[in-house]
């Protein structure tokens, strides 16, 4: 951007008229005096005219906002990517849900079609049953009773207390998935 | 460094700022020296040209400024600026009135252009017994369909589908029609086809067939308790029964789904949920499975047995009023007899005949004009106000001279004078407060669809003879149901509690809530009750009841043979027959009773000995009862042997 311009110029000895050339003097030079002549001359830069501070903040601030925004679609084409994926996972979850839910329905369908009493009526007429036609009530002898819990060791009240409740694990089901689609 | 160098060069290069060494020759300098002549020439032609064109240029901007007037770079950029404002606030413009203007009609254009919204059916409730035994559940099936215009030959393919799925000719040919016609996209080939046929139909990829998933409502135990369960119409929607009823609680909410399409297809993984289905809340019903399918099949068999029209039988929770059984019996066309669909039960109402003498008894004894050994001389014929339009002559069932009756007796052997002459006491209008509170004249608080209140007239409205014959059972009517839960007042310590279908309910959360237990009022004093069904227990032990008793446990019931209105409005038909409703309504154990049964029979043959309640319908009574006892587990309570008189 920057280029060097004519600087205000040093005659150089050389440059010096003809005219003005004495004879050939010996000049000696400090050791420093050399090292220094080695060295590059720096010049003095400006920059190009018209292109102040203020243009090349505009610009540094301009190619920051450029690269913010790039990077900013970049991240969002990335999290739109991930989410499409995620929405993916989700709806092949959902889909499995369905699948198991309706293996669930139809489970529960097979089995009460094998508890139907028409059917246990006719399976256990096959198997020569035949369903009781009376009642008789028997009054229970005590003592007879006693003998037999004696000899069995009772009934363990835990196994008596154990109620199953038929709509427990439905219940249970249909809090989980029962709103899925 | 390279450009300050050249910098250099270039100051170097300006005449006068540099005098060459004259020592050194310099063959720049002699070259420049040997053409001077001719370039000098050159120069000062290109200089004037330039000095032309420079001209031209000046004028040229000139006219420019002239015409534009735009001033400096600065002041053309402002310009430039302005009118790409301008423009900008213009489109602004436009595009704010666009948006507010048709904003919204446009923006669901667009929507419906890129999306497709796809409703999310409730999945519907299910129904089960009280015992968690589904009796109507809702799974998906496959149902065939076509779309006539992607059908390539529509009589070949409706062929084949009529091979495969066993249309008849008709039917091949309907759908034939149907896929002739180019108009429509869709058209079903049929609904809910076995998963196997229709796998291998949709196999052979015919052009235009395929496959939907719907759900389908499957009666469970091959339409078990189907009078009360009632069904849903193809779409799933209640048409009968429970169905219909709860039809709103059942189907739950619908939701919807919203899919990003792309040329007409979903694209994968820009499906949302706009709306969450919201699934159908589940009917837990009163009814015992197999209690349902015994009380149909013993139903069934006695109608069978009795060559009888149909018949009604009822079981009742006694306490609760919960329904455990209900099954209707009827002959069709063809002549077989089969468990209705219709819940004739709650819905046919007849005239309950001597089972009335229940209520009539209870109302003596319960107003205070009568008690159970109070005695009432009752003639075998009674003329009922003679020598007026409305003379009637009633006669007991059984032919017999004047004999002193107890209530007792009355009831036992089921006495129509006497039950007449016993309510007369009590008078026409308090007999009738006493009937309505029984709970007829109106509906039992189900809500059943097409439920039947019976008819129960204003007491100022009876005529004539009807001011008699309501005590013994005519001049009013009432279901099964009706009759059932009326007993059960007696069977309850004299209080009615209305029967009810639905014991519970599932919600979508699946947490169980139990229904509100059924409307309850005082009839009739627990003394009244305890009286009556001591009495009821006579019945069944040495009265009409008798082929109602249950060994080894005590049975109360009252049996009831009514005779039905022909087609010309009287009891006797053209040809001189007469058909009767046959009833017997009881419960046990007695001392406690757990369970009110009634069984009623309908027109059973008339020539039979097998015509009466205690006939035809005790003995129905009596296996039922049996069932129960086996299903609830019902004991006797202690020192309960039934009729059999303990030495």
């Amino acid at each position: 951007m920057a280029r060097p311009l004519s600087a205000p110029q040093k005659r150089s000895p050389a440059a010096k008229p003809a005219q003005r050339v004495s004879p050939k003097k010996v000049t000696t030079r400090t050791a420093k005096q050399r090292q220094d002549a080695k060295k590059p001359r720096l010049r003095r830069v400006t920059s190009l005219p018209g292109v102040t501070t203020k243009t090349r903040r505009v610009v540094v601030i301009g190619t920051l906002l450029a690269g913010l925004v790039i990077a900013f679609m970049l991240i969002v084409v990335i999290f739109q990517t991930r989410i499409a994926e995620r929405q993916l996972g989700i709806d092949k979850v959902e889909s499995q849900i369905s699948i198991e839910r309706g293996r669930y329905d139809a489970l529960r369908l097979e089995r009460s079609s094998l508890r139907n009493p028409q059917r246990l009526v006719a399976e256990a007429t096959a198997m020569g049953m035949v369903p009781g036609q009376g009642t008789d009530f028997t009054a229970v002898d005590p003592m007879t009773m006693a003998l037999v819990l004696v000899s069995t060791g009772g009934v363990d009240p835990k196994i008596l207390a154990i109620s199953h409740d038929p709509f427990e694990n439905y219940g249970a089901v249909k809090a989980t998935v029962g709103d899925r689609p | 460094m390279q450009s300050s160098r050249s910098a250099q060069g270039r100051a170097s290069a300006k005449p006068g700022s540099k005098k060459p060494d004259p020592k050194k020759p310099d063959p720049k300098k002699d070259a420049k020296a040997s053409t001077s002549r001719s370039t000098s020439a050159v120069r000062q032609q290109q200089s004037s040209r330039r000095r032309v064109a420079e001209k031209k240029s000046d004028s040229s901007s000139q006219h420019h400024d002239r015409i534009w007037n735009v001033g400096s770079t600065r002041r053309r950029f402002r310009w430039m600026a302005g009118v790409a404002l301008a423009l900008l606030v213009s489109l602004m413009g436009k595009s704010a009135y666009i948006q507010v203007a048709y904003g919204s009609g446009l923006q669901s254009d667009g929507v419906a252009q890129r999306e497709s919204t796809t409703k999310i059916q409730a999945a519907r409730g299910t129904i089960f017994d009280r015992d968690g035994n589904e009796m109507a559940v809702t799974l998906p099936a496959l149902s065939l369909y076509a779309d006539p215009r992607a059908v390539t030959d529509p009589a070949a393919t409706a062929h084949l589908l009529g091979q495969m799925l066993g249309f008849d000719a008709s039917a091949e040919m309907e759908l034939a029609n149907k896929l002739t016609k180019k108009t429509t996209s869709f058209v079903y080939v049929q609904r809910f086809v076995n998963q196997d046929v229709a796998d291998a139909i949709l196999s052979l990829n015919l052009a235009g067939v395929k496959g939907i998933s719907e759900p389908q409502r499957i009666q469970v135990a091959g339409g078990l308790a189907t009078n009360i369960i009632g069904r849903t119409d193809p779409f799933g929607v209640g048409s009968t029964g429970l169905e219909l009823q709860y039809d709103k609680v059942l189907s739950g909410h619908d939701g919807s789904m919203v899919r990003e399409l792309l040329k007409g297809r979903s694209l994968p993984g820009t499906s949302r949920i706009v709306e969450q289905a919201r699934p159908g809340t589940d009917l837990v019903l009163t009814i015992d499975r197999s209690m349902q399918f015994q009380t149909e099949q013993l139903l069934l068999a006695r109608v069978n047995e009795l060559s009888a029209k149909g018949g009604n039988a009822v079981i009742l929770d006694t306490k609760t009023g919960e329904v455990l059984a209900i099954a209707s019996v009827r002959r069709e066309r063809n002549g077989i007899a089969e468990v209705t669909s219709a819940n004739l039960a709650a819905v046919e109402s007849y005239e309950p005949g001597s089972v009335a003498k229940v209520f009539s008894i209870a109302a003596t004894i319960d107003a205070g004009v009568g008690s159970p050994e109070r005695v009432y001389e009752v003639p075998g014929v009674y003329i009922f106000d003679p020598d007026t339009d409305f003379e009637m002559t009633i006669y007991d069932a059984y032919p017999h001279e004047l004999e002193p009756m107890s209530l007792r007796d009355i009831i036992v052997h089921s006495s129509n004078i006497g039950t007449l002459l016993a309510a007369s006491e009590v008078g026409s209008p308090k007999l009738r407060d006493y009937l309505s509170e029984f709970g007829f004249g109106h509906q039992t608080g189900l809500e059943f669809p097409g439920e039947s209140a019976g008819v129960l007239k204003e007491a100022k409205n009876w005529r004539g003879s009807e001011n008699a014959t309501v005590s013994y059972g005519y001049g009013f009517s009432s279901t099964s149901l009706q009759l059932a839960a009326a007993v059960n007042v007696v069977a309850n310590r004299g209080v009615y509690v209305s029967p009810k279908f639905v014991r519970s309910t599932i919600d979508e959360k699946g947490s169980l809530w139990e229904t509100p237990s059924g409307q309850t009022h005082r009839v009739i004093s627990e003394t009244t009750a305890s009286t009556m069904t001591d009495l009821l227990r006579g019945v069944v032990c040495e009265g009409t009841g008798v082929r109602a008793q249950v060994d080894g446990i005590a049975v109360a019931g009252k049996t009831g043979t009514s005779r039905k209105i022909q087609a010309n409005g009287t009891y006797i038909s053209d040809s001189g027959l007469r058909s009767y409703f046959a009833t017997f309504v009881g419960f046990l154990p007695a001392a406690d009773p757990q369970v009110t049964i009634l069984v009623s029979i309908d027109e059973p043959d008339p020539s039979s000995r097998d015509r009466f309640g205690g006939t035809a319908a005790a003995p129905a009574f009596a296996k039922l009862a049996t069932m129960a006892i086996h299903e609830r587990s019902i004991d006797p309570t202690i020192g309960d042997n039934g009729c059999r008189v303990t030495k």
